[in-house]
């Protein structure tokens, strides 16, 4: 999974689902008109394909939010964001709460 | 049936003669291959904000996208385009060869805002008629 943020604030906004990626999909990009390019980060949880045919492996210790983030439960990334000191995914605390 | 290609038909079907609509792949027919699968959110605040996803693939793809409001956490994913109704909002998209561009509008008549969470599936087949 890739996942987009915003670098001021760690919120994450986008991502392209899926655990393996090719090199097409990491020239991929979300930005919107709150956040333009410079201020997105990318966070990878997966593997990238590299030219020689390997697969490089980026935070697989997160692995298991991506499995509940594509199972059947509610859970979605966009209620995480990126403590981007800890390069970790952390639950974003709601209003209220 | 043409006596080459491929079939797998649906459990309790046998693949060498049953129909191609009970096959769940046939290379009869051709497949959407899906480029970028995804999902995001943003927030209108009285602009109408354009969110960009760069594909780069070099033509215009097929996509489709669906959305739902935060103020409607119950409510299903609508497609887009929505045209504006009576709820005061729209959404569309479109693609160029670089870029799936997605646009909404909320306008309650009285500066609230909105959060528009989004679905986006761009496949590798093309999406332009011509």
């Amino acid at each position: 999974m890739v996942i987009f943020y915003d670098k001021r604030t760690g919120d994450i906004f986008a991502t392209i689902d899926g655990r393996v990626h090719d090199e097409k999909t990491m020239e991929a990009y979300a930005t919107d008109t709150n956040r333009p390019k410079e201020f997105v980060g990318k966070f990878i949880i997966g593997w990238i394909e590299s030219k020689d045919g390997g697969k490089i492996e980026y935070n697989l210790d997160q692995m298991d939010l991506v499995k509940d983030f594509e199972d059947i439960t509610s859970t979605s990334p966009l209620d995480f964001k990126i403590d981007v000191e800890q390069g970790k995914l952390i639950p974003k605390l709601k209003e209220g709460k | 049936m043409a006596d080459y290609g491929f079939r797998i038909s649906q459990a309790g079907n046998d693949v060498k003669t049953c129909a191609d609509r009970k096959t769940v792949l046939t290379s009869k027919y051709p497949n959407l291959k899906q480029a970028l699968v995804g999902s995001g959110q943003v927030t209108v605040t009285g602009n109408i904000p354009e969110v960009n996803i760069t594909h780069n693939l070099g033509y215009i793809p097929f996509a489709m996208v669906f959305f739902r409001m935060a103020s409607d956490p119950d409510g299903a994913y609508l497609p887009s385009p929505q045209p504006y109704e009576a709820d005061n909002y729209w959404a569309r998209h479109y693609c160029n060869d670089t870029i799936l561009k997605l646009l909404f509008s909320y306008d309650d008549g009285v500066g609230g805002s909105e959060t528009f969470y989004y679905k986006y599936y761009i496949f590798l087949d093309k999406g332009n008629l011509w």
